[in-house]
């Protein structure tokens, strides 16, 4: 059959989002999701082919998320899961999208202002926009992201509504938060309940890390619905709120709680092969600083350590030399692809990880068994003299 | 016997009525290649939906159910319409990729007015699900 993939679809699909009258909000960028092969299979590859066909082009600046496959490392994956993960990023290209390959593309590939409205997919990446930067998009799906590319604007829903960005419930944490991965923990817990809420966030001292945010925020984006975070003293924009919200205190007891639920027993190296994961969201080059500086205090590692970041973020840390640190330590940098990586597919790995929303994801997705830990406390246990 | 329903996605079916009082699964749960059910343990496992007017609460499972819709239009072996329970932007998705009419009915008006399995017209440019004549 002859296809025939028009721009009136796409107009129909953002429609049938609404109820009532129909109103749109024009944007400047766009970000899509629903990249990986691992994730779209050959269903997704097919209409992604034949939308590289139908003549349609971006109307906005649009990157797309990781694939499953580091293109500098195709020998780690199945021929044929890297010839269709080739095809589908090759399809998106056509039709301009930028070869970003990356869950942050608001670092090099995709940067944004504050008050920029814009229709981005991918959870991490909306919650950071909107809640470091101050940009506005709703948590698009697959499809009305790219039906915002190829249209130039998206509904006037949620977040673009006048009362879009005020938040709805109020959380206090008065405990300590030690490392990214603590701050991943808050988000993760706050997510869950928060539901659809936007909620505000009062911690008793701010980090100075706006990375450790990037962690909180993913995890949010996990376990909630919402598309941001009010973060006192952080978040961008000037906020009113005449009610007083719904406040619900959390403590470091809720925090411990997720970490066991997404944690097993971590093996002794022997039975199963163990693996860190990091770079769940992309690492930025201040992260990859960090872990390279972390790396000086040890020799070497007695478990296999695997780094994930964009290409953009890969030649800069290359650039400024520093990878030689982990490629001396046997660190793996892996770019394009993400932790739900094509080797991991069928793996027994145990995978030991920083992030809450790795974890979630390895654990739902691909049945892997998972402990989480911080980089500093996986460099103190695994680090060798 | 007409049946006033929501418009979703604008055309005209004809055919037998399946109805699914489970959501369905299309990523994994649909066989992609030939239209039919295959999740285990669903009350619908083995039936096809090619060519039926399929009547179901709501998808579930994976977004990419969109494209699984869209690839069996293509192959001639999706339904021919779809009445959905309530809004499902996976499916709707799906349908209009694939040029597939969709309404939104009161499942419980469309399991007490019809029977699975017999022929029926799915107007979804008038908004009305009817028996043939």
């Amino acid at each position: 059959m002859k296809t025939h993939i028009t721009k009136e679809m796409f107009k129909k699909i953002l429609e049938s989002t609404q109820t009532g009258r129909k109103k749109y909000v024009k944007i400047s960028s766009a970000h899509l999701s629903g990249i990986s092969y691992l994730n779209i299979g050959d269903a997704g590859l097919e209409f992604l082919e034949d939308l590289g066909r139908s003549g349609l082009r971006f109307r906005v600046r649009t990157t797309i998320n990781p694939g499953c496959v580091d293109f500098d490392r195709v020998f780690e994956c199945d021929p044929e899961v890297v010839e269709k993960q080739e095809r589908i990023v090759r399809s998106l290209k056509n039709i301009g999208a930028k070869e970003s390959l990356t869950c942050t593309p608001y670092l090099f590939d995709n940067p944004l202002r504050k008050n920029q409205k814009i229709a981005w997919a991918e959870s991490s990446a909306v919650l950071y926009a909107n809640s470091i930067i101050g940009a506005s998009t709703n948590k698009e799906g697959s499809l009305t992201a790219l039906a915002s590319a190829i249209l130039g604007y998206t509904t006037r829903t949620g977040i673009h509504l006048r009362n879009g960005r005020k938040p709805r419930i109020f959380f206090e944490y008065d405990g300590k938060l030690k490392n990214e991965l603590d701050y991943g923990l808050l988000g993760y817990v706050m997510g869950l309940k928060a539901g659809a809420e936007i909620p505000y966030l009062r911690l008793k001292k701010n980090s100075g890390n706006i990375f450790y945010y990037k962690q909180l925020l993913a995890g949010f984006g996990t376990s909630g619905a919402a598309p941001m975070v009010w973060i006192e003293n952080l978040t961008p924009g000037f906020l009113r709120v005449k009610k007083p919200l719904r406040k619900i205190v959390l403590d470091r007891s809720e925090l411990e709680k997720e970490r066991r639920n997404l944690s097993e027993e971590a093996p002794s190296s022997r039975d199963e092969k163990l693996v860190f994961i990091t770079g769940c969201p992309h690492m930025s080059l201040e992260e990859i600083k960090g872990f390279q500086e972390a790396l000086e205090s040890v020799n070497r590692l007695s478990v296999e350590a695997w780094v994930f970041t964009s290409r953009s973020t890969y030649s800069e840390a290359f650039r400024k030399s520093l990878l030689t640190e982990l490629f001396e330590k046997g660190v793996r940098v892996f770019k394009d692809s993400c932790v739900m990586h094509c080797s991991l597919k069928k793996g027994r790995v145990h995978v030991l990880t920083n992030s809450v929303k790795a974890a979630y994801y390895l654990r739902g997705a691909l049945k892997l068994k998972t402990t989480l830990k911080s980089l500093n406390e996986f460099i103190e246990e695994y680090g060798g003299k | 016997m007409v049946l006033k329903v929501k418009i979703v996605n604008r055309g005209f079916a004809k055919g037998a009525l399946l109805i699914s009082r489970q959501p369905i699964s299309f990523f994994g749960g649909v066989d992609p290649s030939t239209g039919v059910i295959v999740e285990k343990n669903h009350p619908l496992e083995g039936a096809s939906l090619c060519r039926r007017i399929l009547a179901v609460p709501y998808s579930k499972g994976s977004t990419v159910g969109s494209y699984v819709i869209y690839g069996l239009a293509k192959r001639k072996i999706a339904p021919s319409g779809v009445i959905l329970g309530r809004e499902d932007s996976i499916v709707s998705a799906g349908a209009i990729l694939g040029g597939i009419p969709v309404v939104l009915a009161d499942m419980r008006k469309i399991l007490s007015s019809f029977k699975n399995g017999e022929t029926i017209i799915l107007d979804a440019r008038k908004g009305r699900i009817l028996r043939p004549v």
